[in-house]
């Protein structure tokens, strides 16, 4: 095979910006990639970077290879497999450090440039907030800056000049990459997004409830969900955001019934009772990857997915336990509407089955005392009530960090520790009830939500589990943490957090307006840039009077709109700038830029004559056409018929003529 | 406007002059083209300079070479106007008053060490300088043409000067300084014979007649708009540096005319006639100098950062 010439070497002063531009394109990744990986992967550029280091210790690749495989392999350890999201991105992570450690040429330089872009792109699989967003601003110029010198071939230019035309060229950019992703079709569910590759831990609430599960939700400030109400807005005690709905007891934790053994419905049950002006909202809500929705206590309606006015579709199912369970992956941020009743209680369509009795050996203590309260109170209600009085008025504790339980949980909550968060309490509500033989299971969701302009963000910080009771075929709302705190229900979680004492930074007005504003931003983000789907789009070309534009209408539209943004501003602007500079001034600007390229630039000040003088010195073949072109200069530009258009049409003319010999040269 | 052939003998006719002052004046070619230049601009030359570096050779060689008639005037601090414009006397005899010439009816005045003596004297000559007659008794005496006033300044920091305040440092077109010889220069002149019998034998090479044509000529030299341009970028900048702080005053539109017309005797002399940002440059420093800090030795670094400055057009 011929080989190709070898491509030329890199000056150092490009090795180090490249060596910023891999590091810069890195940081984002550090957030999400394990510790292992992040550390070789910078060091490996670091190591580069610094001058006295690399010199000393430079690697043949008789030992990069190995060190290649063995990161390899240590990746496919790590994850169990090498063809998914994550391990590739953890790979590529690695190999960017590795490229960088032996790009030595300028053709190694502009793959290590496009890999980084490349890698820079991944960061976006975990998180796709503004701040990523972001943090990828610095990373991007560094790009445009290493590939425009690269371009330049290290020529001697200013690296100022150099900063101020990649700056330039990316703000006229900008308008262009804005259209390109609001005209470019997009994708309707991208497979990355998907987080079946594992390792993507989202804080939220999950399948089963266990004693501290939630109460560990309650220390995340993340934003869960954020509501628009359409109408009132409800009052805070009136905000049960139905979520799981959990009938499975193991004597530990409880959890999500198989499904099998449900119906589900695809039509609303008028089981609220007359549905008569419902509440109507809309939420929208991050990638959960949960497959159930929320919904205020309690759904009355299917919720429909919203995108414009004309795009409506039920995207869940409701179950006999009003768990709206969904019909599409929430793989990327959603959001739909919905329509509640505010109620308490809902008659059931069935007689609840042995499930919802269900309890374990173990809990002795638990069990005895619901007999005993059973062996009291006839009546199911006024039994219920009895719990409650007694976690009013014995000395229970509701606390965000409630002891580890010792032996049976529910009995060492109930007897000895006394204190919990609500999952203790919905938890032990329920084993009682259903140990006094009524039936009853947990509900968990969100209690509650902070008004933040017009909408209402709820967070996982305000996790909430309650309990329900099958009474007179009616399923009805206990909220056992409401007799022990009951701030908690009127005020919701931060009233509570600020006795607890933690997070008291928080809670100041300073930092809570601050946070708000910063909500709003957020906000926006998510429904107008992360939520600019295929369905948006659609409604935009409908908005312009377009129908389902096909490629080639999408192509030329993006090619006129860049065509009058490059017309209308980027061209003016660069014409503004030479205003007062005839043709021969403009043949000569072209000359001194091409031998600023071969790496001799014209001083500030320094006068034709000198410049050439000094041209011909470094370059003697070119004596004879450099004189010629600098006397039509001085003629064309400092002659006694210089401002006369043919005079100078004439000279630079001459000009051209010299330029051209001077490039066949 | 001369044909092409007529301008290229005058040309050529001046580098004879510059080669025959050369060799009277060893080793000081710029200051040389300079000199002629401020005569050809039709200003007046400041000399600042140590005495003995040879300027009162320089003048008398310009006199000489170009055939010009020349006058002395050592400048003291006991110095009147009358002991240089002249004054009237009574004759008895024909009982009526008489001028009396001064040493300032000519056409090469050599001023020596003007800053000795007291203002009013030297405001004396300056308005001869810049009005081309002087006034006495009423009447007013006009000067022949050309008047060309070759003044030497010693450096203010000595004692017992007179500073030429700002506005008259204004009119003299060219500052320049010799300075000490270079070494090979130095040998020619230890070497050689008398510089004093050297001049003295000289023949004049051009004549008065000449010397009024070039003038005219040099006044016809193109200044394109680039170099105006470039000019008055210049003349802003000082008034920026100035403003800073980095020079007294910045420079005024006389001075900046006293630029253009020193640039076109300077492409003149080359053998040009178009002002290139080159000629400018070239001079820049000769005129500026002095007038922004008031010595040329102050007011050279001032100069020579503007030219970093400032870019050609």
């Amino acid at each position: 095979m011929k080989r190709a010439v070898p491509s030329p070497k890199i000056s150092e002063s490009t090795r180090r910006l490249l060596g910023i531009t891999v590091l810069l394109t890195q940081l984002p990744l550090l957030l999400h990639l394990p510790l292992w990986i992040c550390l070789p992967g910078t060091l490996l550029v670091l190591w580069r970077i610094v001058p006295s280091l690399h010199r000393t210790l430079a690697l043949p690749p008789l030992i990069m290879t190995p060190l290649v495989l063995i990161g390899a392999l240590a990746i496919v350890m790590h994850y169990g497999q090498i063809f998914n999201r994550d391990p590739c991105v953890a790979f590529l992570f690695l190999l960017v450090g590795f490229k960088y450690l032996e790009s030595n040429s300028r053709h190694d330089a502009s793959l290590l440039v496009v890999l980084s872009a490349f890698l820079l792109m991944t960061q976006f699989f975990y998180w796709q907030s503004i701040a990523a967003a972001l943090a990828s601003i610095p990373a991007i110029f560094f790009i445009g800056l290493s590939l425009f010198t690269l371009q330049r071939a290290n020529a001697e230019t200013d690296p100022r000049f150099m900063v101020n035309i990649t700056a330039k060229l990316l703000l006229q950019a900008i308008p262009i990459a804005m259209l390109l992703f609001v005209a470019v079709p997009r994708v309707t569910s991208p497979g990355w997004g998907d987080g079946s590759g594992g390792g993507s831990a989202t804080t939220g609430l999950s399948a089963s409830m266990s004693p501290g599960s939630i109460s560990e939700l309650s220390k995340s400030d993340e934003v869960a969900f954020r509501v628009e109400f359409q109408g009132r807005t409800p009052a805070q005690h009136e905000l049960y955001w139905r979520g799981p709905v959990m009938s499975g007891f193991d004597g530990h934790s409880w959890f999500i019934l198989p499904r099998a053994k449900h119906k589900t419905f695809t039509q609303t049950q008028s089981s609220v009772g007359v549905v008569s002006n419902p509440l109507r909202y809309t939420v929208t809500m991050a990638a959960t990857h949960n497959p159930w929705l929320l919904a205020l206590d309690a759904p009355a309606s299917l919720p429909v997915r919203t995108a414009g006015d004309n795009i409506r579709e039920t995207i869940a199912t409701i179950t006999e336990e009003k768990q709206l369970d969904t019909l599409v992956k929430l793989n990327r941020a959603i959001r739909y509407s919905a329509e509640s009743v505010i109620t308490d209680r809902f008659f059931a369509n069935a007689t609840p089955g042995a499930e919802y009795l269900l309890t374990t050996e173990k809990n002795p203590r638990a069990t005895k005392l619901a007999q005993q309260l059973r062996s009291e109170f006839e009546d199911d209600a006024v039994l219920a009530n009895q719990i409650l009085q007694m976690f009013n008025q014995q000395s229970y504790n509701y606390t965000l960090s409630p002891p580890q339980p010792k032996g049976d949980a529910i009995d060492d909550f109930l007897f000895n520790s006394k204190s919990g968060f609500c999952e203790h309490y919905s938890g032990s509500f329920v084993f009682l009830l259903r140990a006094a033989g009524i039936p009853a299971r947990v509900v968990t969701g969100y209690q509650g939500g902070e008004v933040n302009d017009n909408y209402m963000i709820v967070r996982q910080s305000d996790a909430h589990a309650w309990s329900e009771a099958y009474i007179d075929g009616q399923w009805i709302r206990f909220d056992p943490t409401a007799f022990v705190a009951p701030e908690r229900i009127q005020q919701g979680i931060g009233e509570v957090l600020r006795n607890e004492g933690s997070n008291a930074i928080s809670q100041l007005p300073i930092v809570k307006s601050l946070q708000l504003g910063w909500d709003k931003i957020n906000y926006r983000w998510q429904s107008m840039v992360i939520g600019f789907d295929a369905k948006s789009q659609s409604k935009m070309w409908q908005k312009l009077g377009l129908q389902k534009p096909g490629a080639l209408t999408i192509v030329l539209l993006i090619l006129a709109v860049v065509l009058i943004w490059v017309s209308l501003i980027v061209a003016p602007w660069s014409l503004l700038r030479r205003d007062r500079s005839d043709l021969c001034q403009q043949q000569w600007e072209k000359l001194c830029r091409s031998f600023e390229k071969r790496g001799l630039k014209r001083n500030n000040g320094e006068t034709a004559e000198a410049y050439v003088n000094r041209l011909t010195h470094r370059w003697p073949i070119h004596k004879s056409p450099l004189t010629t072109l600098l006397g039509a200069y001085h003629a064309g530009h400092y002659g006694s018929n210089a401002d006369d258009t043919n005079t100078q049409k004439h000279y630079a003319g001459l000009m051209r003529e010299a330029r051209k010999q001077l490039s066949r040269q | 406007m001369l044909s092409g052939q007529q301008s290229q003998s005058h040309h050529d006719h001046i580098g004879d002059v510059i080669a025959q002052l050369e060799h009277l004046v060893v080793g000081k070619t710029t200051q040389i083209k300079l000199s002629v230049a401020t005569l050809l601009a039709q200003g007046h030359l400041l000399l600042e300079d140590l005495p003995g570096v040879g300027k009162t050779t320089l003048a008398r060689a310009l006199a000489a070479t170009l055939g010009f008639n020349w006058n002395r005037v050592q400048f003291t601090s006991d110095l009147l106007p009358a002991d240089i414009t002249g004054l009237s006397i009574f004759d008895v005899s024909s009982q009526e008053f008489r001028f009396h010439a001064g040493p300032v009816f000519t056409s090469l005045l050599l001023a020596d060490e003007i800053n000795r003596a007291p203002p009013k004297t030297q405001s004396a000559l300056l308005e001869a300088m810049e009005e081309s007659q002087v006034t006495i008794d009423g009447n007013s005496y006009s000067l022949e043409q050309p008047f060309f006033v070759v003044a030497t300044q010693n450096p203010t920091e000595q004692l017992g000067v007179y500073p030429l305040p700002e506005s008259q440092l204004d009119r003299f077109l060219c500052c320049i300084e010799l300075g000490y010889p270079n070494s090979d220069a130095e040998r020619v002149l230890l070497t050689g014979g008398d510089r004093r019998q050297m001049v003295d034998d000289t023949a004049a090479i051009a004549t008065l007649d000449d010397v009024r044509l070039w003038q005219a000529l040099t006044s016809q030299v193109t200044t394109s708009s680039a170099v105006l341009d470039y000019t008055q970028a210049l003349l802003q900048t000082t008034r920026n540096m100035a403003g800073q702080g980095a020079c007294a005053n910045g420079l005024s539109p006389r001075a900046g005319l006293s630029l253009l017309s020193m640039s076109r005797a300077w492409a003149f002399i080359h053998g040009r006639n178009l002002v290139l940002p080159d000629d400018v440059q070239a001079v820049f420093t000769s005129v500026a100098a002095h007038r922004l800090t008031g010595s040329l030795k102050r007011g050279a670094p001032v100069t020579r950062e503007i030219l970093n400055l400032v870019d050609v057009a």
